[in-house]
C-alpha cells in the first residue's frame, strides 16, 4: 500500500519522530504494549493502534485523542515491545505538540483545590497537562 | 556509623513523611545515618521523556550539584520518582554530550557537574547492610503477617534503573519483609501502575487501577499490603476511600509503607501511626502483643 502525505503532515511526522527520539515504523502490531498498558481500556485509540495510525499519518486524530493524556507514562509497554519502542516517549511527545500550542488539558489550578494532592502528583500534572 | 548524602524531595516533607521518618530511624538502628543535603529543591519530578527538552532536567542536575559539593560521590533516595528521575537525568548528563554542554553553559552560576554521582535508592543500603543482619535486629517480628508487595513502575522501569536485578519478576521486597518475620505472598499485579499522577484529574481512573491491586493482593491471601512509593501509597488509600463512600461493604486492607513494617520489626519503641490509624491499629496490636 502507498500513502502519499501532504507536506504540512510530513513536517508533523518528523516532529513528532525528533521529539520523542523513537522509530515507530519498526512497529509490527504484535499487541505486546496493548496487552500490557494498565490503561488501555480507559483509552480511545489502543497503543499500538498508535503507532499504526503513525505510520498511515493519522496524526490529527492522534493528536485530538484521549490517549494521549491517559498514559502514565509507566513504561510497561516500551519493557515489552519486542522493538524496544518507547511508546510513553510518542504520547509524550503527542502531548508536547499540544502543549508547546500553549493548550491545557484542564485548569490545574481548579482542578488541584479539589483536594490535598501529593507534591510530586502536581507538579507532574503541571508538566504533562499544562503549557 | 556508615553516614550517606541524602536528598528527600518535597512528597518526603508532606503527605509521605511517615516514610521517611520511619526509613531514617530504621536505619539508623541498622548503623547508617543519613544526611539531608542542605539547600535541596524539587528534582524536577517526572523525568523529561522529550529529547528536545533540556530545562526539565535543570532541577536534578542542580540536586546533583548539591550533592558533589559535599565532596562525597553517593547520593540516597527513598521517593520512587525522584529516584527514577535523578538517576536517568545523571545517565543522559553521562552519554549525551549536546545535553551535558548545554545544562552546563545554563546553569554557569554553578560549579559544573562532573556526572560522577551516583544515585542509589533505600534499597541499596538495605542490601549493603545485608539481610541475614536485618534479621539479626528483629525484635519483634511480624509473626508470618501475610504481605503483598507492590512495587508499582518507577523502581523496576525502564529496566536498567530497576532496583531489582528482574524489572519483570522482583523479590527485593519480598526479602526483606521476610527478613522481619513476614510471609510475602505472590501477586500478579505487584508491578503494574497505581495510576501515578493522574490522580489529580482523574480519580475514577486511580479508583479502577487501584481496585485492581487492592483486590489482586487480597485473593491471593494479603492481611496487608505494602509499597516503597508515596505515590503509590497515596493512591491506594485514596481508592479504598473512594470505593468505601460508595459501597459501604467494601473491606479496606491495612498499607504500610516497608519501613513501617520494619520499624515494628526492628525498632525497640513503638511506632506511631499517622495514616489510617483506625484501620492499622489492629496490625499493631498483633505485632506487639
Amino acid at each position: 500500500m502507498e500513502i502519499t502525505l501532504k507536506k504540512t503532515d510530513i513536517t508533523l511526522r518528523d516532529k513528532i519522530l525528533k521529539i520523542s527520539g523513537e522509530d515507530f515504523n519498526k512497529c509490527y502490531q504484535c499487541g505486546m504494549c496493548t496487552s500490557g498498558c494498565p490503561v488501555a481500556d480507559e483509552m480511545d485509540i489502543m497503543p499500538n493502534q498508535v503507532n499504526m495510525m503513525l505510520m498511515l499519518g493519522q496524526f490529527e486524530e492522534l493528536l485530538n485523542s484521549q490517549t494521549i493524556w491517559i498514559c502514565v507514562a509507566c513504561f510497561e509497554c516500551g519493557a515489552r515491545c519486542p522493538h524496544n519502542i518507547d511508546l510513553a516517549k510518542i504520547n509524550e511527545a503527542l502531548r508536547e505538540i499540544k502543549i508547546r500550542e500553549n493548550i491545557d488539558l484542564f485548569n490545574i489550578w481548579e482542578t488541584a483545590s479539589t483536594g490535598e494532592f501529593p507534591t510530586i502528583a502536581l507538579v507532574a500534572s503541571f508538566r504533562k497537562f499544562t503549557s | 556509623m556508615l553516614k550517606y548524602n541524602y536528598f528527600p524531595g518535597c512528597t518526603l516533607k508532606t503527605t509521605g513523611t511517615q516514610l521517611e521518618e520511619t526509613s531514617i530511624k530504621v536505619l539508623q538502628q541498622l548503623g547508617v545515618e543519613l544526611v539531608e543535603l542542605p539547600r535541596w529543591h524539587c528534582c524536577g519530578t517526572v523525568v523529561s521523556l522529550s529529547s528536545d527538552s533540556k530545562i526539565h532536567s535543570a532541577g536534578a542536575i542542580r540536586t546533583l550539584i548539591r550533592a558533589q559539593e559535599t565532596g562525597d560521590n553517593k547520593l540516597v533516595t527513598i521517593c520512587s520518582v525522584c529516584y527514577n528521575t535523578l538517576k536517568r537525568v545523571n545517565e543522559r548528563f553521562n552519554t549525551d554530550e549536546d545535553f551535558r554542554e548545554t545544562l552546563i553553559k545554563f546553569m554557569d552560576d554553578e560549579e559544573p557537574y562532573e556526572g560522577k554521582i551516583i544515585v542509589l535508592h533505600l534499597v541499596d543500603i538495605i542490601r549493603k547492610i545485608g539481610l541475614d543482619n536485618i534479621k539479626d535486629a528483629v525484635i519483634n517480628p511480624l509473626k508470618g503477617l501475610k504481605v503483598a508487595c507492590y512495587y508499582g513502575c518507577l523502581l523496576l522501569r525502564p529496566e536498567e534503573f530497576s532496583i531489582d536485578p528482574s524489572s519483570e519478576s522482583p523479590r527485593i521486597l519480598e526479602d526483606i519483609i521476610a527478613s522481619v518475620g513476614g510471609e510475602p505472598i505472590e501477586f500478579p499485579q505487584k508491578i503494574e501502575c497505581c495510576g501515578s499522577f493522574e490522580t489529580v484529574h482523574n480519580p475514577t481512573q486511580i479508583a479502577a487501577m487501584g481496585y485492581r491491586i487492592i483486590e489482586s493482593a487480597r485473593k491471593n491471601g494479603a492481611e496487608v499490603l505494602t509499597t516503597m512509593c508515596p505515590l503509590c501509597y497515596f493512591n491506594l488509600d485514596r481508592t479504598q476511600k473512594i470505593i468505601k463512600k460508595t459501597n459501604p461493604s467494601f473491606l479496606p486492607l491495612p498499607l504500610f509503607y516497608h519501613t513501617e513494617l520494619m520499624a515494628m520489626a526492628i525498632l525497640p519503641e513503638e511506632i506511631s501511626l499517622k495514616e489510617n490509624v483506625e484501620l492499622n491499629s489492629t496490625v499493631l496490636e498483633r505485632i506487639y502483643s
